[in-house]
């Protein structure tokens, strides 16, 4: 704010002067000048007078000629007044304009109106650096949670978007280059409501550099873990340098998604409930897609297609790379030179006995030809082969053709309707549209991939523990999780986390103290306790007690979790103080369970069968019908 | 030397003297106060202050806030010189001259501590 004065000062500084020196010069004039009163007596205006004359002629205001008519001299005098005192008037108002639509001005007019708005914080926030589709995505998500976050981005128009296009959701957002630590400051890293630093620019660089600069500035907040750092990267050897000093979480989209299909094929059971966990944005899936196992063509080998080539491979897929450059990106023995996008070199990697494509090229509209032109070769070859078909049949050329017409039957195992399991990558969001209309199995979008994962991060950190002790169980463990869920689903889900705490849950905490408390009431709908709420309890995350903790030591010295986890507990499963629950259900069963949980009502209601009555002589009747039924059954 | 420093340190001096010159003389004999003096004293003064704007260093805060307090008072004392002489009846009494004088001698004063700072910061500076 005073930079900003100080600022505005020095640039109207010579205008003030001006008009101060152009007003003392006319003022003095008319003080001296002689005038003549209404009989015709020399008559000299005071300095009031003057002054007031003044006023009103330099703002071309002009009341006339006060107190008595001027003589000839005086009005000469004026003549040249007027022109003098209103040009310096009209410099002086254009100086002050100029000043305020200067772009130095309006900028740090900006900054300090952001900088006042961080500091003004009073609630967590995250800090979101660049706000391309993918902070945006996020950005929205955690306004819709209710989460504050604080923008930052390079690109000034994008910026202005924020503000013009989306005046409902109010984010602090500055548009300054991230990899300043000073700008970070100002944008609230150091701030002491700061509960993460979400590094999302295109450029690895600038997100490593983030890292630093959080990891230096503020290295006490992150080492007790009140700060965050979770970071975009693309290359493996980003990913390696920002794990080595210690950022919370690095993400990576190709291998998020390659690991994912690659989960997919293995069990497409585990991959549903993935899907239906950390998937915010698509309506929920009831059956689960199956990629088929066989030949997988993959054209582009860059990030994604190195990822996905890699996954695939490891459960046992065949995969064919087609690459523009395989000089450059180092693809591996056999893989066919061209991009893809026309029929020839994709018939040279023999799609037409593939089942499964690829296109992961950076090329949006690349990609959209990759897969039609693959799909139509497909559906030539289907066309071709039926025609033969019928020609042999016309002809009766049966005997000659015996053994063809069984390698057929083998490839026609393969394919059986003859269409390509196909998965293209989306780079723009602006896209979707297209993308959507292609038919395609799988649309791989980096950005709602970074943003779904920091959100699972965010809301619910749990997730990815109970993702990873998912992941080891078996394909039937995954069909009875799914057969519980897909009970209640049917429009979207959502996965929340409860801490049993007096803070969050002070109701259960009040009855936890006289006794035990089950899982199963805790999930008692709280209009109707002989219903339950629609969500299942996938996780119970314990802090192992010090005894424990110590027989272990002995027992394992290995065993470095101080956690026990619990997965999927039974309805009479005992909850204790300091647990962490993850559930997922429907969103109308979260809202009602955090009311449950918190208001000692409500939750007595579910516990007890009975409405707890609100004032002391309600509670006094409540607590003589009681006593009074306990004598009679006594 | 250089023609901003001249420039400043004329105005902060003259707008010291001609306040002086106002302030001197008998206090409450109008003919020792003329009042082309008064408004010599405020236009001086005035763009003493526009001179000091837009320093952001301590002692230009400092002399800023001498010069304001120098303007509120000689504006004052002018103030007072106009409602008596055009709105009430008595006039220019020497009562109402010893107020004048005697407000525009704070304006002295504030002018003075302003040369004084002045002075500090050509000393410590020493270039």
């Amino acid at each position: 704010m005073n930079s900003l004065i100080f600022l505005l000062l020095k640039r109207i500084r010579l205008p003030i002067m001006l008009l101060i020196i152009s007003y003392a010069a006319v003022i003095l004039g008319f003080v001296l000048i002689p005038g003549q009163d209404d009989q015709g007596n020399v008559w000299h205006m005071s300095f009031f007078h003057a002054f007031y004359f003044v006023s009103f002629m330099g703002s071309t205001i002009g009341f006339g000629e006060i107190p008595y008519e001027f003589t000839n001299a005086q009005r000469m005098w004026t003549v040249f007044c007027i022109y003098t005192t209103v040009t310096v008037w009209l410099y002086s108002i254009g100086a002050v304009f100029s000043t305020l639509q200067n772009a130095a001005f309006k900028k740090v007019l900006k900054e300090n109106h952001f900088r006042k708005q961080v500091s003004r914080i009073k609630e967590p926030f995250y800090l979101i650096c660049g706000y391309g589709d993918t902070g945006q995505l996020l950005a929205h998500e955690l306004s819709e949670n209710h989460i504050l976050s604080v923008v930052i981005d390079i690109n000034p128009d994008r910026i202005d978007s924020l503000e013009i296009d989306e005046p409902d959701i109010d984010i602090p957002a500055l548009a300054a280059n991230a990899s300043f630590p000073q700008v970070l400051e100002t944008a609230g890293l150091t701030h002491k409501y700061c509960k993460g630093v979400i590094a999302l620019t295109n450029k690895d660089e600038v997100n490593l550099k983030i890292a630093i600069t959080a990891r230096l500035l503020s290295k006490e907040r992150m080492l007790d873990d009140q700060l965050m750092v979770v970071c975009r990267a693309e290359t493996v050897e980003a990913e390696a340098n920002m794990a080595s000093f210690g950022t919370s979480h690095i993400i990576n989209p190709f291998e998020i998604y390659a690991r994912r299909l690659a989960l997919s094929v293995r069990s497409s059971s585990a991959y549903l409930i993935y899907e239906w966990l950390t998937n915010p944005y698509h309506k929920v899936r009831l059956e689960p897609i199956k990629p088929p196992k066989g030949t997988w063509v993959i054209c582009g080998y860059g990030r994604f297609g190195k990822a996905i080539s890699r996954h695939l491979n490891y459960v046992g897929v065949k995969t064919v790379i087609v690459e523009a450059s395989p000089d450059v990106t180092n693809a591996p023995e056999g893989t066919i030179s061209g991009r893809g996008t026309e029929a020839v070199t994709l018939r040279e990697a023999k799609i037409t006995e593939a089942v499964a494509i690829v296109a992961g090229t950076d090329n949006d509209a690349n990609n959209l030809s990759i897969v039609l032109t693959a799909q139509d070769e497909m559906k030539r070859h289907q066309i071709g082969r039926i025609r033969n078909k019928e020609h042999n049949d016309k002809y009766a050329l049966k005997s000659f053709t015996n053994k063809n017409v069984n390698n057929k039957q083998v490839k026609i195992k393969e394919s059986p309707d003859g269409k390509l399991f196909s998965i293209a990558r989306q780079n723009f969001s602006r896209n979707e549209t297209v993308f959507e209309k292609a038919e395609l199995d799988f649309i791989m979008q980096p950005a709602s991939i970074i943003a779904g994962e920091i959100l699972s991060i965010i809301k619910t950190p749990l997730l990815s523990t109970f993702l990873s002790l998912a992941r080891r169980q078996k394909d039937r463990w995954a069909n009875v999780l799914i057969s519980r869920i897909s009970d209640f689903i049917d429009d979207t889900a959502t996965s929340w986390m409860i801490d049993i705490s007096e803070k969050q849950t002070p109701a259960v905490m009040c009855f936890l103290k006289k006794g035990r408390i089950t899982i199963g009431q805790i999930i008692r709908h709280p209009r109707n306790r002989d219903k339950s709420l629609k969500c299942v309890v996938l996780l119970v995350h314990r802090k192992k007690n010090s005894a424990s903790l110590h027989r272990q030591k002995i027992s394992n010295r290995n065993a470095s979790t101080k956690f026990d986890n619990f997965l999927l507990p039974d309805n009479d499963f005992e909850i204790h103080e300091g647990d962490q629950l993850l559930i997922c259900g429907d969103k109308e069963s979260m809202h009602l369970m955090c009311w449950s949980v918190s208001n000692i009502n409500i939750y007595n209601y579910i516990h007890t069968g009975y409405e707890l009555a609100g004032g002391y002589i309600w509670q006094w009747l409540y607590k003589y019908k009681q006593s009074q039924q306990e004598n009679k059954t006594g | 030397m250089n023609f901003e420093k001249v420039s400043f340190a004329f105005f902060v001096v003259f707008a010291l003297t001609i306040n002086f010159g106002f302030f001197i003389g008998e206090i409450d004999n109008p003919i020792h106060h003329h009042v082309y003096e008064l408004f010599a004293a405020i236009v001086i003064s005035l763009i003493a202050t526009v001179i000091k704007l837009g320093d952001r260093s301590h002692i230009g805060a400092v002399l800023l806030a001498t010069s304001l307090v120098a303007d509120i008072h000689l504006i004052g004392a002018a103030i007072i010189w106009g409602v008596a002489e055009h709105v009430s009846v008595s006039g220019v009494t020497p009562e109402v001259m010893a107020t004048i004088v005697s407000v525009s001698g704070g304006a002295l004063i504030a002018n003075l501590t302003s040369v004084v700072l002045l002075v500090i910061e050509t000393v410590v500076v020493r270039r």
